[in-house]
């Protein structure tokens, strides 16, 4: 009963969920990022086919989870009979939570081995939960054997992920490594512009400068003051200016 | 009759979107040809209904205009779709002649887990690993009475070839030995299952009769204690009726953590060889062997640069070979020691730390030969702003912090002023070489 229970809760999180924002279309290609993408539109053009894993290496914000996304929903659109999954390890934490018995452990890795396409973002925040390694080395081995794709992404290059083991490690080595570097200030600039429009927003060169020069430069925390822009300028009921944003980002 | 079919594949592959093809009919092959019909074998059940839905008359048409008659196809399942399905009739009686017949052959060859790509020829011997493959061969030859086996040895180092491919050679050698290869996970996992499912006694039919029983990364049981104490009586059946127990493991058995002392002494009983890192020709020899299984021409340059930097590990360094081969076809360029410099660097190189003010401080005092606390002091002089305009600078390239953060690290400066040195170090670096030397040199020792 308490297996049938737990597959029930369960069988929601083997949906592939990505956010439809996420495409190809709407990334900013730069020079930093141009051998990611190209590699990511690639596997989507030909999910079963090359070098096996990827590994997609970037700092926060580099757009590592745009990209993971953008290969899912593409795939998703052109090979809609192919099952994927996309996860974030701390996903992968929360599942195979510490009351499980082994039995249940099973159950979960199965599905995870029925896959098509594994999409697992954040594997840095796997390190030091060494059961859970344990299975997505069983989950990889199984899903590598049959040819399946499996598509890794983290902060660091694999060897640096401290606490991760060395049979993951070597595994996440094995399979095409491409690096993301943190952007240049133009093409944060542009990402910039372009976020702001999405909430239907514009904002002049001298606001991005602004921004720019007052925050945190990766693009999560852009995000972050974009919304909050907005907000204010919803909640005031004023035109979006340079003085309002300044404003804005005073009053966070 | 494999030559027929890849005319087919030809035709077909002319008529159908390059996607569809590789997805649904690159992995086909032929297993027998009659007079009426041919059979093709496809890698699992889902294949048959999508062929049949979408590519039959297209398959149809190529088939027949080729055979210059009309045939009929028949599709059976592959159940081990990386082996010709042909080899699987060769031991068997062997007058085989229509699809049916091979059908019943494929379901009743026995399971053994074993994956035919790991052979002996492919397995590049060194002094690094002289001694387990001897031992290997010792076991296949039937010498000597080495049991178990134990071969163990760091990550991707190649004791999964090694055990299976003593599989699959006493496998061709001997008729009708009974033999399993399983990792610890299939073991736990079977054992759990069959204990749910009342399925003990076929749990142990399964494992106990076995001629030879190979369990790769055995270290995996170590700390369950119903699957190692199953396997302890699994281990102790088939070691007094003198069959043959193949174990590897990524440790010694005494430095496997949590595992049974009864089995670990077990363990020690027979042989126990180790697999070290290869050397640097052994490196050399084996990506030189896996490019021709690429079929690309890797020029001993590249061999080199590769061979020198990934050492500790064959796996990487296969992947090393497989991504500049990716590379190389993903820019349409030809494999050269400019390409593997090229594609490696972000990942020899600068190994993507994340870089802190810190670092920079201190590189930039070290190259300039002057104090971190200078950096962060008030001073003017010019030997002390220059460098410290040069660190605000490289904080600002190399870091996702805000420019706030970087002047505070700076004693207390605001953003304007790191601002003010970004520009004034662009200005430097077309008027005055030797800033933007120093700057590409302190570069450089950051981030390697």
């Amino acid at each position: 009963m308490k297996l049938h229970n737990l597959l029930k809760n369960k069988q929601l999180i083997f949906e592939f969920h990505t956010t439809h924002k996420y495409t190809f279309k709407n990334f900013v290609v730069c020079d930093e990022n141009e051998m990611a993408y190209n590699i990511s539109l690639q596997i989507s053009q030909n999910p079963l086919k090359g070098i096996n894993p990827i590994y997609i290496c970037g700092g926060s914000g580099t757009g590592k989870t745009h990209l993971l996304q953008a290969i899912g929903n593409s795939i998703k659109k052109s090979f809609p009979f192919l099952s994927l999954l996309y996860v974030s390890s701390s996903d992968i934490l929360k599942q195979y939570d510490n009351t499980l018995s082994y039995e249940e452990i099973i159950i979960i890795s199965k599905e995870y081995k029925n896959v098509d396409v594994l999409l697992i973002d954040d594997i840095h925040l796997i390190n030091n939960a060494d059961s859970v390694q344990e299975q997505v080395f069983y989950i990889y081995n199984e899903l590598i054997s049959k040819g399946k794709r499996v598509i890794v992404a983290g902060r660091m290059l694999p060897e640096y992920i401290i606490g991760l083991n060395d049979y993951l490690k070597s595994r996440f080595l094995s399979g095409m490594i491409t690096v993301i570097k943190p952007g240049q200030d133009t093409i944060k600039k542009s990402i910039l512009k372009k976020m702001a429009l999405d909430e239907n927003l514009i904002i002049s060169d001298i606001s991005a400068d602004y921004i720019l020069n007052h925050f945190n430069r990766d693009i999560n925390e852009l995000h972050r003051v974009i919304k909050k822009i907005n907000h204010y300028s919803l909640g005031n009921r004023r035109k979006v200016t340079p003085e309002l944003i300044k404003e804005a980002i005073e009053s966070l | 009759m494999k030559s027929f079919w890849n005319q087919c594949k030809e035709e077909i592959k002319k008529k159908l979107n390059k996607s569809h093809y590789e997805i649904w009919l690159e992995p086909t092959s032929i297993v027998s040809v009659g007079d009426k019909s041919i059979t093709i074998s496809v890698p699992n059940s889902y294949y048959i209904d999508r062929i049949n839905k979408d590519y039959l008359s297209i398959i149809k048409e190529a088939v027949n205009s080729i055979a210059k008659k009309d045939v009929n196809i028949e599709f059976i399942v592959n159940i081990n779709p990386l082996e010709p399905a042909v080899s699987s009739t060769d031991h068997e009686q062997g007058n085989s002649r229509g699809g049916d017949d091979i059908d019943r052959q494929i379901k009743t060859a026995p399971f053994t887990g074993l994956n035919p790509r790991y052979t002996f020829n492919n397995f590049i011997v060194g002094s690094c690993n002289q001694f387990a493959h001897a031992a290997a061969k010792a076991v296949v030859e039937g010498l000597t009475t080495y049991n178990p086996l134990f071969i163990y040895g760091g990550v991707g180092l190649g004791k999964t070839h090694l055990i299976q491919a003593t599989g699959n050679i006493i496998l061709n050698k001997y008729d009708n030995k009974r033999l399993l290869y399983v990792t610890s996970e299939v073991f736990v996992n079977d054992l759990i299952t069959s204990l749910q499912h009342n399925g003990m006694k076929i749990f142990r039919d399964k494992y106990r009769s076995l001629d030879i029983l190979f369990v790769d990364d055995i270290h995996f049981i170590a700390g369950k204690e119903r699957s190692q104490e199953e396997f302890f009586h699994t281990f102790n059946t088939l070691f007094e009726s003198h069959k043959q127990i193949i174990l590897s493991s990524d440790k010694y058995p005494r430095e496997i953590p949590k595992l049974e002392e009864r089995l670990r002494s077990r363990f020690e009983w027979g042989l126990i060889a180790d697999i070290q890192p290869p050397e640097l020709e052994t490196r050399i020899a084996i990506l030189k062997q896996k490019a021709e299984e690429h079929r690309v021409t890797l020029p001993q340059d590249v061999a080199e640069f590769i061979a020198n930097r990934v050492k500790s590990n064959i796996r990487e360094l296969e992947g090393s070979l497989s991504r500049i081969i990716a590379v190389s076809s993903l820019k349409g360029k030809e494999i050269s020691i400019h390409l593997a410099e090229d594609c490696f660097r972000d990942i020899f190189k600068t190994r993507e730390k994340v870089i802190s003010i810190g670092d920079i401080q201190k590189a930039v005092a070290e190259y300039f030969n002057i104090k971190v606390s200078d950096l962060k002091s008030k001073k003017r002089e010019r030997n002390i702003a220059i460098p410290r305009q040069v660190a605000m600078y490289l904080c600002k390239e190399l870091t996702n912090l805000s420019l706030e953060d970087i002047g505070k690290s700076f004693g207390g400066k605001d953003h304007s002023t790191v601002i003010h040195s970004q520009r004034k170090i662009e200005r430097l670096f077309k008027e005055n070489n030797e800033i933007s030397i120093a700057v590409k040199l302190i570069r450089k020792t950051i981030e390697l």
